[in-house]
């Protein structure tokens, strides 16, 4: 079980590096930390773009990449499907995105996704670090799903939970966020909070730990802010909840975040495009850590 | 960087001392920050209603047989007749208070639009932040939003913040119709920039990474004067604004305090975002919110 970003980067180096498409590194942030990536063991880069762009971006940045391998799609969509299908094809072991709407990649991971895998909904887990907990949380969905149903938010469990046991949680720790309004008994999300629960309960997810609390205030009234006790995961009730939660752990509380895009055993790697370098190479031994353990 | 709200108390200096009429429950920490406001001579407070017979002995106890509601009831008429300027209320946060809050909120802007402010100090620059609305509405109307955003430039402006700078935040930045945050945002915008909005500078639709950095902003082709320096975070909803307010108050080293705008006197309560012990800095929050007097 790893519990911090450290201890991911270490397992992907003694892993050793794998095949990844790198959609559109048009910008050098991009390029520099696809070429520490490869320096430090963690990928073998497909570069997939505008190709005279990616080389004139190289030249001007003094980044060598001559013996990388690339492909030339000028086209958003036709580059983010072409990285799906390498990867469905076994071609790479997983994507990374560089200069490109994220939407474009989420619209072919919802097709391969829907043909390897029609009962999973694709989702984005957001992992962070915090000083205060001092352990790796994610915070699911902040990217795919705009309003998800119960039974959305049940595939997004399921495909977190997944992730998790991959990376050596046999049971990891659930909360479902809901929190209370003050002017109403009761609401959607603390509604389907509470079957989510009662579904873990039933064993709907496998062995994992589902807290009964639906915020923080409650979850710190129960002492749980402590590594041991707080959760692995965070259920967002929406994609404005949890884009902008994500972002403030990142950006307001000064946390590190690593994202990922999952769903059909497929990987990519979505670090926003305001990501600098530093946040990227730590993305690429995440990417290489979920594909070694057998997603797929 | 330091982050703590003391800065709040620099500017009780600018405070008028007020007659503060107080409601609600039994609640010590609520009870040691009135007396301390009252000993640093900031307020005369007026206790009103049974639960508050603890006070007595330390101050006059008005309606001494009125249960919570009652008290609430009769300090809007003290508010009325103008014999208390302020009000204090120790809670429960429940229907009975909102419905005492909505009557005394505010017409003077035509939007009739209570909200809640809450503050804490950024550790980027440590500056006052805003983050709003924290409370009160669960899914505000774009003409909601209108009046939290005029809101807490008031709470701004009382704070010394000239011509606050406001991000309407969405999950994205650019205006997907499928996400009425980011209409809403991008229609706020432009409500500002024609002036409808008062002194304020607002861009949105804006996620919060480029809310925070300029360099992140220009990155994704945003020129404009707010990223990279926001006084005053819009929050698309109450449970976008409040599960961030929380993890902001539970895990980083901020201490948060808030209060309530848009009321026709100031109103200070507690909400359960705040710090525990920030009963003090909203005090002096919501003594420094008396322009709509």
């Amino acid at each position: 079980m790893v519990r911090t970003f450290d201890e991911i980067v270490n397992r992907a180096k003694e892993i050793g590096p794998k095949r990844a498409a790198i959609l559109f590194p048009h910008d050098a942030d991009v390029l520099h930390a696809v070429m520490d990536g490869m320096r430090e063991g963690l990928i073998a880069p497909v570069l997939v773009g505008d190709t005279e762009r990616i080389i004139s971006t190289a030249q001007q940045s003094g980044i060598p990449i001559g013996t990388m391998e690339m492909i030339q799609r000028v086209d958003p969509q036709e580059a983010a499907d072409l990285c799906l299908d390498m990867m469905l094809n076994n071609e790479v072991s997983f994507a990374v995105k560089g200069n490109i709407l994220t939407t474009y990649l989420y619209r072919s991971l919802i097709r391969v996704t829907k043909h390897l895998a029609p009962d999973q909904a694709p989702c984005t887990i957001c992992f962070h670090y915090l000083p205060a907990i001092k352990k790796i949380f994610a915070i699911t969905d902040p990217g795919v799903s705009i309003t998800p149903d119960l039974a959305s938010k049940e595939k997004i469990l399921a495909n977190t939970i997944q992730v998790f046991r991959s990376l050596g949680y046999a049971s990891p720790c659930v909360m479902v966020l809901a929190v209370r309004r003050f002017r109403e008994e009761s609401s959607q999300a603390l509604e389907e909070a509470r079957l989510l629960q009662q579904g873990a309960a039933a064993g709907k997810f496998g062995p994992c730990e589902f807290l009964p609390h639906t915020d923080l205030l409650e979850l710190a009234k129960g002492g749980g802010l402590h590594p041991e006790t707080f959760p692995d995961i965070f259920l967002v009730p929406h994609i404005n909840a949890g884009n902008i939660l994500v972002k403030t752990i990142d950006h307001i509380m000064a946390g590190i975040r690593q994202c990922v895009t999952v769903g059909g055993g497929m990987i990519v790697l979505t670090p926003s495009r305001s990501d600098g370098y530093k946040v990227r190479i730590k993305n690429l031994a995440l990417g290489l850590a979920l594909a070694s353990a057998g997603r797929r | 960087m330091d982050v703590s709200l003391n800065t709040i108390f620099e500017l009780a200096k600018f405070l008028k001392k007020r007659t503060v009429a107080i409601t609600g429950r039994a609640d010590p920490a609520a009870f040691k920050a009135l007396l301390t406001a009252r000993d640093r001579g900031w307020l005369d407070p007026l206790a009103c209603g049974q639960s508050l017979e603890p006070l007595r002995p330390q101050m006059d106890l008005l309606l001494p047989n009125a249960d919570i509601r009652e008290a609430r009831d009769g300090v809007l008429e003290l508010l009325e007749n103008g014999k208390v300027e302020a009000l204090l209320d120790t809670g429960p946060l429940d229907e009975d208070l909102f419905s005492f809050l909505d009557h005394l909120a505010a017409t003077d802007n035509g939007t009739r639009v209570i909200s809640y402010v809450s503050v804490f100090r950024s550790v980027r620059n440590g500056r006052l932040t805003l983050f709003t609305d924290t409370l009160i509405h669960t899914s505000p109307s774009l003409k909601e939003k209108a009046g939290i955003i005029q809101n807490a430039a008031s709470v701004a402006e009382a704070l010394g913040i000239e011509h606050p700078k406001v991000a309407a935040l969405g999950p994205i930045e650019i205006v997907n119709p499928a996400i009425p945050s980011t209409v809403d945002a991008a229609a706020l915008a432009k409500m500002a920039e024609r002036g409808q909005l008062g002194d304020v500078i607002v861009e949105g639709p804006l996620a919060m990474d480029n809310a925070e950095s300029a360099e992140a902003a220009h990155h994704k082709g945003i020129e404009s004067p707010v990223p990279g320096d926001v006084d005053i975070y819009l929050f698309p909803d109450l449970e976008s604004a409040l599960l961030s307010t929380q993890f902001v108050r539970c895990l980083g080293p901020f201490e948060v305090a808030g209060v309530v705008a848009g009321t026709k006197a100031p109103v200070i309560i507690h909400s359960p975002a705040d710090s525990p012990e920030s009963w003090l800095h909203n005090i002096v929050l919501g003594l420094l919110q008396g322009k709509r007097i």
